[in-house]
């Protein structure tokens, strides 16, 4: 009787491809450890940064602007901030990645897309004293940074705060204030503020919070799974005679009830903003652009 | 001698031992990937480790002749690779990261092959021992599959028990023992002294090596992504203390950073929150015991929330809440002056309630007012002859938590119309059910919760679901209030003046005005205002076609709260995400689908493509000899009978659906389900492994098989259409007597279910005797496909339509045995020659 595969035959294919795949393996590791080793600033002066800037450009035209983010300030901040110098250094290649990236402890960097419209939803101004719990990597306070005067921002874990730290300073980030320590108390010192960003969503809003928050301001909060649909909580402190709070909830997908898919697809991006449908540029023939949130 | 029959105790001893293990090592390393993962990703990851037994058949297809002449040595080293897999693969799973949250953005290739391949070896190694003795066992097939079936019976008990004394990575490791007893067992006679000196020596030697270096290795670590990793790393917890069991481990933590009060109110001044204690699951947070040093009415925050809005309109009088955790439903019962009785399934909450936890909480569960009655909220509603003023079902998951593990299509059995309607029935005249849920954007958990709510007034006869409605909404949190009688006007002006004082959102109020909606927790839309108007009206049916999710009632059928998609709905939305996460983060039905699609990816490939190669060869070779003779010629094998494995795959079909199904009713009926899972499991198996016994002493024609198919086929359909009337009767009936009623109902079909198999594989051994590993090959990947396919067929069509799944294939299986059909066995015996 015949086998398909002899014995002997298999195991060299076998080892064949072991060897072939520890290769492989041994090249990427070393690439990665290549890649670890070099200096970030040292990229910077050699002009390795240009297929970044690129990738940035592309970012901010594709996944931001042509999904109705239109504040230019918020636009140049995201053309300008280098992400790939705040995700970890295995993780540059995706950088500018339609999606969120692990840093470590279970936390992320956001998608680009959120940072943009959590910053946009925020209606910030050049002199605005801005508030972040959760610094993370650092792009966020970075991308506040380019727009506002002000920016304080907390970390609870330890090493995130120290890699932020070193990274901001590295990018020459140095009016950032960074804080390590518990973000839900606020930072009373600083008080108040015009705005106020949750990185890292929580079962209520911290009373702190909403104290520390100047009538008129905003807070916003990402609510949703770090690689799943996320949804954005805008807390508005009212002002003069009406003084209520009240959140406002922002999904990145939206539908109207009562309405069948195929009006769904028809109805997908509700014009509401007269300004949205003076703005079709970057729409290419075709796309479906995704829903702008009001 | 090396390649003679072994002693039938042998050969079934080492079975018995392997199929014990194989199905402990499936539980332990569930509970394994739950701790460490999420567990519907613990049930992929077994699922793929499963079909290890399907590709056993090929595996001992290819080794052919090879394993038959020397049988007992084989199984010996399948068996000692089977321990050493058991023990050292936890160890090395542990060593290699893998995040399966962060597979949108990382395929992680390397590490999900490693795991794969990790947990498939065992059961592959497992499946061959198996394959092998009944491949080689001739008559004694029959006996050998009663061993197979026992011995899973014996061993799902016993890792559940286990699972009690150990922490599950040290039971993984234990199980080794079990490949090591099959080895002894089959290496024990006189004849196997050389090998027993060459493999058993070093083999044993070398499994306990490496069970001794991965016990001194740490436990492995839980995703980074957990609560509980994410609130230790942060340098500020402290581990009060943890049990483990086998409903999971839970774990009380200590933190300043853990301020638990979702629904609070953003009226409410800044203060601080006492402190909290953390309670986790598996890594989940699960809830928050807040510390309690005096009088309830000091903790303000409790009046301030929206889960006090029943306790808003009654006060005074008796409460039950279903769930107890943590206590804030308790506590908030207490500050509205209502005695607390509670209802807790995890009775290691209630072990760190009344232990560690006591103090801190002001020894909240042994306060006066206070009753906790440990067990399953349905089966106390059912038993209880008490009668309430309020029923309160908190959210049985703490906020935020699925966000990150999405949605499994597990079953929820308390968020059925069934369920509410008994929580209906424990209220007193003028009592009210309280319902919550966390609020899922796009809108549809809040909206099905209402949908079921209104369809389980209209089953107690209410014509005006409207009047006895109440919801109100922030912008986490849905609170319906439903009444057994209308809710006056002074109840619903309380209800305004609540939710006006403290900033939240009306959804449905009797008579209330659209522009009410929607004020302070802005929605794009009001969609749950306009929801409820539109369940509560005439619009119904069209909304709830219409809607882009599944937010229809649920049942007891389809139990399935959690599961909202509608696959037609899935392209718009995919469109719109522009494919960030086209399932809304209900991942598991994603993951079901890939586990149904890989297992016919592996049939296709380890069965039907070598059997191709086998017929292609054939056929060259019978060209050959064709050219050579000049005549033509049989060739000395001929492939499995088409029909042959047909039947083979329906009766793993059948026989996986028919047990699942009787899962699901079963674990309903008895309330518990730990214990249910583990008797109708054993009792199915164990019945499964008499008829198996009894089959090997039929006669050798295809009437006994025929005849048991047709009895399978007779009783499977009873169950299927009259189950749930045979069980109602007894539903408030002690444990004992519904334990014994199910086991009843279980054992004679289950006894039938165990006879057709061996009568086949008998069959096959006398005809084809070669074919065995293809049958046994069929068998492993239908049952591994039938899990999967069932899990689909429940969500869309529910249990009733799995049961009905078993009888159509058991009908199959009938069709092919039966003598004059076109595949029968009778048919076969004309197919010719052994098999490749």
């Amino acid at each position: 009787m015949r086998y398909p595969l002899k014995g002997g035959d298999a195991m060299a294919r076998i080892l064949r491809t072991l060897a072939l795949s520890t290769l492989c393996l041994s090249v990427s590791f070393c690439s990665a450890g290549a890649s670890a080793a070099q200096d970030p600033r040292q990229d910077r002066d050699e002009g390795l940064d240009r297929p970044y800037q690129a990738a940035r450009k592309r970012m901010v035209k594709r996944q931001i602007r042509a999904r109705g983010v239109k504040d230019p300030a918020v636009l140049r901040a995201m053309e300008r901030v280098e992400r790939h110098r705040l995700v970890p250094k295995t993780r540059r290649h995706s950088a500018y990645a339609d999606g969120p990236l692990p840093i470590g402890h279970g936390q992320t960097i956001s998608q680009p897309y959120i940072v943009a419209l959590m910053t946009e939803r925020l209606r910030l101004s050049p002199g605005d004293r801005v508030l972040e719990v959760g610094t993370g990597s650092g792009y966020q306070a970075a991308v506040l940074a380019e727009i506002v005067s002000e920016v304080f921002s907390i970390e609870i874990y330890r090493e995130l705060h120290e890699r932020a730290k070193e990274n901001l300073k590295a990018l020459g980030y140095e009016t950032i204030r960074l804080r390590h320590g518990d973000g839900a108390r606020g930072w009373k010192e600083e008080a108040p503020f015009d705005a106020i960003i949750v990185t890292c969503a929580a079962s209520h809003i911290p009373p702190a919070l909403v104290e520390q928050l100047k009538p008129g301001g905003r807070i916003c909060i990402p609510v949703g799974a770090p690689f799943g649909v996320q949804r954005l909580l805008l807390v508005e402190k009212g002002d003069g005679s009406d003084a209520k709070v009240r959140t406002r909830t922002i999904t990145e997908v939206r539908f109207v009830p009562l309405l069948a898919p195929r009006d769904l697809k028809k109805r997908s991006r509700p014009p509401k903003d007269p300004e949205e449908r003076e703005d079709p540029q970057e729409k290419k023939p075709g796309e479906e652009a995704r829903p702008a949130s009001p | 001698m090396t390649g003679g029959p072994l002693p039938l105790w042998r050969t079934g001893g080492a079975v018995f031992c392997i199929s014990a293990a194989t199905i402990a090592l499936e539980i332990v390393l569930l509970r394994i990937f739950a701790l460490l993962w999420w567990h519907h990703f613990a049930h992929l990851v077994i699922g793929t480790g499963l079909l290890g037994l399907g590709a056993s058949g090929s595996a001992l297809a290819l080794g052919g002749r090879r394993f038959v002449k020397r049988p007992a040595v084989w199984m010996a080293l399948f068996a000692l690779a089977v321990a050493l897999f058991t023990v050292a693969a936890q160890g090395l799973a542990g060593a290699i990261a893998f995040e399966p949250v962060q597979l949108p953005v990382d395929a992680q290739p390397a590490a999900l092959a490693t795991h794969f391949l990790l947990v498939l070896g065992p059961f592959l190694l497992a499946g061959l021992v198996v394959g092998l003795a009944l491949r080689t066992s001739g008559r004694e097939a029959p006996r050998i599959y009663a061993f197979n079936l026992v011995g899973s019976a014996v061993g799902a008990p016993l890792a559940t028990l286990l699972l009690w004394l150990l922490p599950p990575h040290l039971l993984a490791s234990g199980l080794g023992l079990l490949g090591l007893a099959s080895a002894a067992l089959l290496l024990a006679g006189e004849e196997h002294r050389r090998a027993r000196r060459v493999l058993l020596g070093p083999g044993a030697a070398i499994v306990l090596l490496a069970g001794a270096a991965t016990l001194l290795q740490p436990p492995p670590a839980p995703s980074p992504y957990k609560d509980l990793s994410q609130i230790m790393a942060t340098g500020r917890a402290r581990l009060l203390a943890s049990r483990t069991s086998p409903l999971g481990r839970i774990a009380a933590v200590e933190s300043p950073l853990i301020r638990y009060a979702p629904g609070r109110s953003l009226t409410d001044p800044g203060t601080e929150l006492p402190p909290q204690v953390g309670l986790y699951l598996d890594g989940g947070f699960l809830g928050a015991v807040t510390r309690l040093e005096g009088d309830v009415a000091e903790l303000g925050h409790l009046s301030r929330s929206l889960s006090s809005l029943p306790f808003e309109l009654r006060s005074g009088g008796r409460a039950l809440i279903l769930g107890a955790g943590g206590g804030a439903d308790i506590l908030a019962a207490l500050s509205a002056g209502m005695e607390a009785h509670a209802v807790e399934m995890n009775r290691d909450v209630l072990r760190l309630m009344e232990g560690p936890l006591a103090e801190f909480s002001g020894g909240l569960f042994r306060r006066p007012g206070v009753r906790i009655d440990p067990g399953e909220a349905r089966g106390f509603l059912r038993r209880t002859e008490a009668r309430f003023d309020l029923v309160a079902l908190p959210p049985l998951d703490a906020f935020g938590t699925v966000a990150v593990s999405g949605f499994a299509p597990g079953e929820s059995p308390l968020y059925t119309v069934e369920a509410l309607g008994e929580m209906l029935d424990a209220l007193r005249p003028g009592g009210v059910l309280a319902l919550s849920r966390w609020l899922r954007q796009p809108a549809r958990d809040g909206i099905r919760l209402l949908a079921t709510a209104i369809a389980a007034l209209e089953a107690r006869g209410v014509t005006r679901p409207g009047d006895h409605l109440l919801a109100a909404r922030d912008w986490s949190q849905l609170v319906i209030v439903a009444g057994r009688e209308p809710f006056n006007a002074d109840e619903i002006a309380a209800t305004e003046a609540f939710l006006d004082r403290l900033g939240f959102d009306a959804v449905w109020l009797p008579g209330m005005a659209p522009g009410r909606a929607n004020q302070v927790h802005i929605l794009e839309e009001p969609v749950y205002h306009r929801a409820a108007t539109a369940l509560l009206g005439r619009d119904r049916e069209a909304f709830l076609e219409e809607y882009p999710f599944d937010v229809r009632p649920v049942r007891d059928d389809r139990p399935f709260f959690f599961h909202t998609l509608k696959w037609a709905s899935l392209p718009v939305l995919g469109r719109q995400l522009g494919g960030s996460d086209p399932l809304l983060g209900e991942w598991s039905t994603l993951l079901l689908l890939w586990s149904a699609g890989q297992c016919v990816l592996f049939a296709a490939l380890l069965l039907f493509l070598p059997l191709l190669l086998a017929r292609w060869r054939r056929r060259r070779r019978m060209a050959r000899e064709e050219q050579r003779s000049g005549a033509a010629s049989r060739g000395s094998c001929s492939p499995i009978p088409a029909h042959a494995l047909g039947h083979f795959a329906a009766l793993g079909i059948g026989y996986m659906t028919v047990e699942m199904s009787l899962l699901q009713r079963l674990t309903l009926f008895l309330a518990q389900p730990i214990y249910a899972a583990t008797l109708v499991i054993g009792l199915l198996l164990l019945a499964s492994g008499a008829g198996s016994l009894v089959a090997g002493r039929m006669g050798r024609g295809p009437e006994g098989a025929s005849r048991a198919l047709r009895w399978i086929l007779l009783l499977s359909f009873l169950h299927a259409v009259l189950l749930p009337l045979l069980l109602e009767p007894l539903r408030g009936a002690p444990l004992a007597a519904r334990a014994l009623w199910a086991a009843l109902l279980l054992l004679p079909l289950g006894f039938v279910m165990g006879i057709p198999f061996p009568l086949a594989l008998r069959a096959l051994h006398e005809r084809h005797p070669g074919a065995i590993p293809r049958a046994w090959s069929a068998n492993g990947f239908a049952s591994v496909l039938a899990t999967s396919v069932a899990a689909i067929l429940a969500l869309a069509a529910g249990y009733r339509a799995v049961a009905l799944l078993g009888v159509a294939a058991y009908a199959g299986a009938y069709r092919s045995a039966t003598p004059g059909n076109a595949g029968s066995e009778a048919s076969a015996q004309d197919a010719g020659p052994p098999a490749c």
